[in-house]
């Protein structure tokens, strides 16, 4: 298959309302990246993506789940669109630098220091692509559980 | 991306399910509406001046549709918690 068909696929996917605009502009990120790596191999064929490009969609990761399970039984999940996360970085990257400046004291007063004049909206993709691959599980000694990862 | 436009919130106890609350949201950002393009107008401003006068930072405009992207991701968030007694579900759609 052509990169020109794998391209009218997403956009065709994103037309029929499957994706939204911001998976698109991922998944043609990812395949412009394939191509390349592709053409940069000697001998290798020029398909980008090999048949229906849904498993790449549904490897992005979507939501970031906490879940708790208490010792006596409680339970509690949270599903927290990563959008969120991207759109709250995003917002991070565009406060006043006078504003970031206390912003950064008080988390460095807490016990935090990340200094979040850092972080660059380029960085953010990169950083919730990461997040993919991400899983926190902690066991306590009285039975409860906290596990957090992406799906 | 659009806002939540509903919140459900169902309260209740292991026992009995309770009842569930289906909030318009909608409504609200209607509501609200007026006020933000009021203050998209007073941030454009404050941009323009602060580009003619040399200042580095001139983004209140974007930082303010920065707010409304978080606003409108927080669609599809769901909180559960399940306690020995209580049930509370909340749900942005």
């Amino acid at each position: 298959m052509k990169m020109g068909e794998d391209r009218v696929r997403i956009l065709n996917m994103l037309a029929e309302g499957k994706i939204s605009a911001d998976e698109a502009e991922r998944l043609l990120d990812a395949l412009e990246s394939r191509m390349t790596e592709a053409s940069a191999a000697p001998g290798s064929a020029p398909s980008a993506i090999k048949g229906d490009p849904t498993p790449l969609l549904n490897a992005l990761p979507k939501f970031l789940h906490v879940k708790v399970d208490g010792e006596e039984g409680e339970k509690v999940d949270v599903k927290i669109p990563l959008a969120l996360v991207r759109s709250g970085l995003k917002l991070t990257s565009l406060i006043p630098p006078q504003a970031m400046d206390q912003i950064n004291e008080q988390m460095a007063a807490s016990g935090m220091s990340i200094d979040f004049t850092n972080f660059k909206p380029e960085d953010i993709d990169e950083l919730i692509e990461a997040l993919r691959e991400m899983e926190v599980n902690v066991d306590g000694k009285n039975g409860e559980k906290v596990r957090v990862y992406c799906e | 991306m659009y806002p939540p436009m509903l919140l459900c919130l169902r309260i209740g106890t292991s026992e009995r399910p309770g009842f569930g609350l289906w909030l318009p949201l909608f409504l609200v950002w209607l509501i609200l509406l007026p006020i933000v393009v009021l203050v998209l107008l007073i941030t454009m401003l404050t941009d323009v001046v602060l580009f003619f006068a040399g200042q580095s930072y001139h983004h209140y405009t974007q930082l303010l549709f920065a707010c409304f992207g978080v606003l409108g991701a927080t669609r599809g968030m769901v909180v559960s918690i399940r306690a020995r007694e209580n049930v509370i579900d909340i749900d942005f759609v």
